[in-house]
């Protein structure tokens, strides 16, 4: 796939988009940790924001200042992932293409600890949730990125 | 017919409000369920109409973005009416949580504005069981969330349905 420089422009304003859109989200996550009176005047309605993504139990979040994230370990691995993946190929410019059975190996390890813990074999450890979160998040936003290119970049070159 | 059209977002969409509504599903599941259920969608219509043509991004954005649509409506519908019923909500059991959290950033005034309007909906909901600001909050957030976890769902599937398709093309 040989693409145009218009089309390779389009495609990193494609990965810019997302980037932004992840910091956004990112930022909405940590809000607690900023100093801002707006921000922290609607903490009452971000945190119902984001009560549909996250069951935000507190004990299974990362805290800033005593004040938990407003989603728990795991669901922050897995944007912060997305997010850091985003960065890296945007600044990288690499051509994607994520097999499916990549993206199942690189969801196995969060499944496996949500059985694990669901079973009681180990006490929910932070760290472990968020980096088998990260790894997913990480893989998600690539496969969906590839596709997306893909489609739009292959499509215009077989035409 | 266009409804037809669209009646694998609505079912879906449906599906995914029914789930969210059970505490277990909704605590294991996360953000999965709204685009699993875009998701399931693509894969649906594409099963309805026999086809194995590939699906545009265009299609698939639209298809996860009616199906957290729909999800919303049913979503908030339900939230309403279990919370008409109980005359209590997730919401009102966290201002306590909230209060102590925006109590810590000591910012005058501007904390006691935002706390007095949400107690004023706390006291709506347990006297009547609705509050019209409670009913634009969840109304919004699960909109913004929705449609766009949606839309992620959405280009998930096209995805998934776009390589199953190639990969069914190559073995014949």
């Amino acid at each position: 796939m040989i693409l145009t420089k218009a089309d390779n422009y389009k495609k990193i304003l494609i990965r810019f988009i997302f980037s932004l859109v992840l910091l956004f989200w990112i930022v909405g996550i940590i809000s607690p940790c900023i100093s801002n009176s707006l921000l922290q005047s609607s903490y009452p309605y971000q945190k119902l924001l984001y009560s549909n993504v996250c069951h935000q139990n507190t004990y299974k979040s990362f805290t800033c200042n005593n004040i938990p994230l407003l989603v728990c370990a795991r669901c922050s691995g897995i944007y912060l992932g997305a997010f850091l993946i985003s960065i890296l190929v945007l600044i990288s410019n690499i051509k994607l293409n994520v097999k499916t059975k990549y993206l199942i190996m690189f969801s196995l390890p969060m499944l496996i600890d949500v059985i694990l813990l669901s079973l009681r074999f180990y006490n929910y450890n932070k760290m472990i949730s968020a980096f088998t979160g990260f790894l997913f998040g990480s893989v998600v936003f690539i496969y969906i990125l590839s596709g997306i290119e893909n489609l739009l970049f292959t499509k215009k070159n077989n035409l | 017919m266009t409804f037809k059209k669209y009646l694998p977002t609505l079912v879906c969409g449906f599906g995914a409000a029914v789930l969210s509504t059970v505490p277990g599903i909704k605590n294991f599941s996360c953000c999965l369920l709204v685009p699993g259920a875009a998701v399931f969608s693509i894969l649906l219509d594409k099963k309805i109409n026999r086809t194995n043509d590939k699906i545009n991004i265009g299609k698939a954005i639209g298809f996860g973005f009616l199906t957290g649509f729909f999800a919303t409506i049913f979503i908030t519908t339900f939230e309403m009416l279990l919370t008409y019923v109980t005359k209590s909500n997730d919401f009102i059991q966290s201002i306590p949580q909230s209060e102590m959290v925006m109590r810590q950033w000591d910012l005058g005034s501007v904390v006691d504005d935002s706390l007095k309007l949400i107690k004023s909906v706390a006291k709506e909901i347990e006297k009547s069981g609705f509050s019209f600001i409670y009913l634009l909050m969840i109304l919004s957030s699960n909109f913004i969330i929705n449609s766009i976890f949606g839309m992620i769902g959405g280009a998930l599937g096209m995805n998934l349905a776009n390589r199953k398709a190639r990969e069914e093309n190559t073995d014949l």
